[in-house]
Formats: structure tokens, sequence, C-alpha cells
């Protein structure tokens, strides 16, 4: 035991003090730098003042007068927030499994090595993820216009009656924000999933083979519980973006009709932007914030449980 | 499907005629599908050839019966100045890329290369702020911007943010750390290179791959940008090609002009058109190969 307590000082003299270890890297502190002050800067400062700011009523000038908890209280019943708050979380339950299941459709059909032109269609497929949101929007305006776009004229031809696709019913509106998202951003979850299926050694399937299992069993017995952890990041970071929808319902339909593609951010733009309501805005912020940081870590916990760590 | 050699000698209808049917039918998906995701860039394009009254006709055209009119793309840059806005977005775009980069490069080096201490420790509280949540620093983001920094009308809101984003020094550390051996750096040292002379001898021009995914992606993203530009920008001449592109559709002086906006859409879709077809093999591969490192 004495000894023990000797000899733990001389093992910690041989090391430098950590000052002195630190001061001899002081380069790769500065290497990682830019990114600890920006977040600082950017991240961390703007946070506390919103923190702030969520206790007060300003509106941009003036002095700023402590309300308490009256901000947090008025965005809580307000009813707008209510329902910006169904729509993205409506947005978010349906777009995200659509999305994982046509993405592994597609890519489970791109990935069969006798099918031609395989890199042809996967170039087509992405195509639309590099194209700037506003600009779809404008083209999808024109493709759903009520009487002189071609998705009601394709709908007339074949006998069904025209859609008010933008301006009429909610369900449509919706609808159409949903299909444009998805006509957007498909091909990036089909990249993410083609990539998970080429790194399956193709062994596991010659074994399953020889062992007599079908197709179908060797999609539902290897290939998918292969792919999870795929589908658990594409879920958490699908998850974070569809929060933040804004571009596809601010350009489309501005949040209408009658509030029926109103999110959470654009509600957030049009209270903090458009009304100059910071204080209220900032409290909107946090607890949308506290409501993605909350969701996520239940999906942490869920995918422990799920995919196995 | 590569087992299928060994089963052809029964070369049976019963076999072969499903079989056949079935790939037909994928084909008959997959086509579908594909003009789906053309279409809406045909009729951009085609449309930005043609008239507003062809365009709002009860019977719309897939070809411009009265010839290729020009005219939009006349008015496009001498009434509206489009040019401008383009400049700008490609200004934009540069801009974030070049510092993104640098930034990314040398913190994605120190983390994969480097031994200091608290190393890991900052390495994850790294990536712990990717899952804070913009929606809560939007307004104060855009006060501190506006209000505190002052910036309004400048690119620095867009860029400086930008340049040592998490995402990009995460991907980059993972190049690094796979493509560049230890004992080349170890070498560099011994013939006398500093720190940051191996950075820039050794490394950099051994993740090009590397920094062409994060410059592309980057650059889409600049060229895009849609919320930064509508916060930060209002006079006219700092406008980017999708802020301008808005500003059209959401006239409530003038009736938006179909034809005008797609004139300008196609114009802005054209330069990330060329990158994406220019680096198409590294960017496919690069998000292919960052599902694996993101999700194992």
């Amino acid at each position: 035991m004495s000894e023990a307590a000797i000899t733990r000082p001389s093992i910690t003299s041989t090391h430098k003090p950590l000052w002195k270890e630190i001061l001899k890297h002081w380069m790769d502190y500065v290497f990682v730098a830019p990114f600890f002050i920006s977040f600082a800067v950017f991240g961390v400062y703007p946070l506390i003042w919103a923190f702030r700011l969520s206790f007060s009523s300003w509106r941009g000038f003036g002095p700023m007068t402590w309300v308490g908890l009256e901000n947090y209280r008025v965005m809580l019943k307000d009813p707008y927030i209510v329902q910006s708050l169904t729509n993205t979380l409506e947005f978010a339950y349906i777009l995200l499994p659509t999305g994982i299941f046509f993405a592994i459709v597609f890519a489970v059909i791109l990935n069969m090595k006798t099918l031609r032109g395989r890199g042809i269609f996967r170039t087509i497929y992405f195509l639309p993820y590099i194209t700037n949101t506003v600009i779809i929007a404008i083209v999808f305006t024109q493709l759903f216009d009520d009487t002189f776009g071609w998705v009601n004229l394709g709908l007339n031809s074949i006998g069904l009656s025209s859609v008010k696709w933008l301006r009429g019913s909610p369900w449509a509106a919706k609808a159409t924000v949903i299909m444009l998202t998805h006509w957007g951003g498909i091909g990036y979850n089909v990249l993410l999933f083609l990539g998970g299926l080429q790194s399956i050694e193709p062994e596991i399937y010659e074994a399953a083979k020889i062992d007599g299992a079908n197709e179908w069993h060797i999609f539902w017995r290897i290939t998918l519980p292969l792919l999870k952890p795929i589908i658990f990041f594409l879920t958490i970071m699908a998850t974070i973006g569809l929060m933040n929808m804004f571009n596809q319902p601010y350009m489309l339909t501005a949040g209408g009709p009658r509030g029926a593609t109103e999110t959470l951010m654009l509600r957030l733009y049009n209270l903090g932007v458009g009304g100059a309501r910071y204080g209220d805005a900032s409290a909107f912020g946090f607890l949308i914030g506290l409501l993605v940081i909350a969701i996520s870590l239940i999906q942490i916990r869920l995918q422990k449980s799920w995919v196995g760590g | 499907m590569a087992t299928r050699v060994m089963d052809t000698p029964k070369r049976e209808w019963t076999v072969v005629v499903p079989r056949l049917v079935g790939r037909m039918l994928l084909y008959l998906i997959l086509i579908v599908f594909a003009f789906i995701f053309i279409f809406p860039f045909y009729d951009m394009f085609i449309g930005s050839f043609m008239q507003d009254h062809e365009l709002f006709s009860k019977t719309p055209r897939l070809w411009p019966v009265s010839g290729f009119d020009t005219t939009t793309y006349k008015q496009l840059f001498t009434e509206l100045n489009f040019g401008q806005p383009l400049l700008n977005s490609f200004y934009l775009a540069i801009g974030r890329t070049v510092g993104t980069l640098f930034f990314c490069a040398l913190a994605g080096f120190a983390f994969a290369k480097r031994r200091f201490p608290g190393r890991d420790k900052l390495f994850y509280l790294m990536l712990l702020t990717m899952m804070m949540p913009s929606q809560a620093t939007l307004i104060p983001w855009y006060l501190m911007m506006t209000k505190v920094l002052k910036w309004t009308n400048t690119f620095w809101p867009m860029w400086v943010p930008a340049w040592a984003g998490a995402f990009g020094i995460f991907l980059l550390r993972q190049f690094i750390a796979t493509s560049i051996p230890d004992e080349m750096l170890e070498a560099a040292t011994i013939d006398g290179c500093s720190v940051f002379g191996s950075f820039i001898r050794v490394v950099l021009p051994l993740i090009t791959p590397g920094l062409s995914i994060l410059g592309i992606l980057t650059f889409v993203g600049g060229f895009n940008d849609f919320l930064g530009p509508l916060l930060i920008l209002t006079e006219s001449k700092m406008m980017t090609a999708p802020l301008a592109l808005a500003n059209f559709k959401g006239s409530t002086i003038v009736a938006p002009r179909y034809s005008l906006m797609f004139a300008g859409s196609t114009l802005a879709t054209l330069p990330l058109l060329i990158v994406f077809f220019a680096f198409q093999k590294q960017l496919v591969s690069g998000i292919m190969s960052g599902a694996i490192k993101g999700g194992a």
C-alpha cells in the first residue's frame, strides 16, 4: 500500500504538466479553433441572448421589458402554433416512412447487377436533389395549376376531375408539398441505400442461397437488417430536416390554404422576421428546439433497442 | 441474381416467361419514375422559350408552336438585370466553398492526425453541436447579423458561420484518417516540414477526392441557399438568383410571368447541372460511401 502511494507521483512526474503539454500543441488548437469560435459567436451567444429575449417584450428598438413567462404562455395558447405543429408532424410522419420505403425499393431495383442502364436511372433520380427548392416550387406551381397545369390535364384525360391543388383544398395542398419534397429528396436517400447495399458482402447472399432461401426471405432476413444503421441515420437526419421545413411551403403555398401547410419554421419566420415579435418568436424557437431535441433523444433510445447499440 | 447462370440449363417456359414479364415490369416502373423526375426540368426548359399565353392555355403544348422565343431571356438580362443575381450567387457559393475547404481541412487534419490534450473530447463536443436545432437560433441569428454585427446586405452571414462547419470537419477527418498513413507525415517531419507545411504539401494533395465532395456539396448548398439571403439581403444589387426568382413569383404589382421565371430558373439550374455532371462520379460515390461511415 505504501509502495503504491510512492510510485504514483513518480509516474505523473514523468509527464509534463498539462499546461506545458497544451502550450506545446498550441498550433493544433489554432487549427480546431475556428469551429469553436464560430460556434460560440454564432451559436451560443445568440442562444443566450435569445433566452433572455424569450422572457422579454421587444420589437427591435427601444428598451426590452421583462415579461416573465408571458411569451411562453401566449405561444402555447396560440392556435396557429398548434396548427403549425400538427402540420409539421403530419408532414414528418407521412414523408419519413414513405421516403424510406420508396428509397429502399428503388435502391434494391437499381442494385440488380443484370439491369441495364442502372447508372442513367440513378443519375436521373438524383438530379432534383441539386436543384433549388425555389425553382422546383416555381415549376410545380405551373404543373399543379388548377386550370392550366399538366397534372390536372392528365387527370382529366383519364376521366378524373380536376383537383384544386394549391389554393383550394387543405389536403391537396399538403399532398402537393409532400410530392414536391419527395421529388426533390428521394434521389439522395436512394444513393444512401445503394451505398449500404453495395457494402454487403456477396458471400452472405451466396451462403443464404445455398441454404435454400428465396429472394423474398433474403431481403427480409439479410438485406433489411443490414440496412438498419442507414435507416436509423436517415431517420434522425430527416427528422431534424423535416422539422426545419420552410422553403417548400413558403414558395408553393405560403402556408395556405387556411394554414394547411403552415410549418413551424414558416410560423417562426412570420412571427419573428415578418411581425418583429422577437420575444414571442424566441420563446417559440426554444419550444420547438426542445421538442426537436426530445424527439431525437427518443429516436436514439429506440435505436438502441432496435438496432442493438 | 448471380446464381441465375447456374440454373439456365432448365429453360422452361414456366420459368422464363414470368421472369421476362417481371423484368419488363421493373423497366416500366423505372421509366415511369424517370419521366416524373425529368418532366419538370423539360417543362421549365421548354417553357422558357414560350410565351405566357402558350404556357397557360387550355391545350398546353410540349413544344413552342410559334418557334423558340428568346425575348424572355433578353428581357431578363436587359430590363431585369438578372445577370447580377446570377453573379452574386456564384460569388456567394465560391466564397463559402473556399473558406469551408480551408478551415474544415485544417481542423479535420488536427482531429485525425495530431495528438493533443482533449482532442477526442473536443471532437465529440463538435459532433454534439450538430444536434442543436436551428429553429431555436433562427431569430437570434437574424438579430445578431442585422442588429449586432450590422452585416445586412453583405455576404458575411452566409460565409463566416458556414466556413468551419461541423459536417465538413467530420467528413474530412474521416478522409484524412483513412487515406493518409502516419508514416508519411513522420517522414515529412524528418525531412524538415513544419506542421503547417506537411498539411499543405502532404495532406491536401492526398485528400482531393474528399475536398471535391465537400466542395461540390458546399457550392451547391451556397448557390441554392435561400433562407439566409432572404433574411439578410434586401438591396436589389445584392440579390441572389433564388431570391430574385422568388421575388418574380411573389411580385404582386405585376402578375407573375411564368415564361420569365422559367427562363431565370433555367439559367440558375444550368451551372449546377454542369458542376453535377463534371463531378458526378465523385459526388455519387462520396454520398454512397458516406452512408457507410455515417451509418455504421
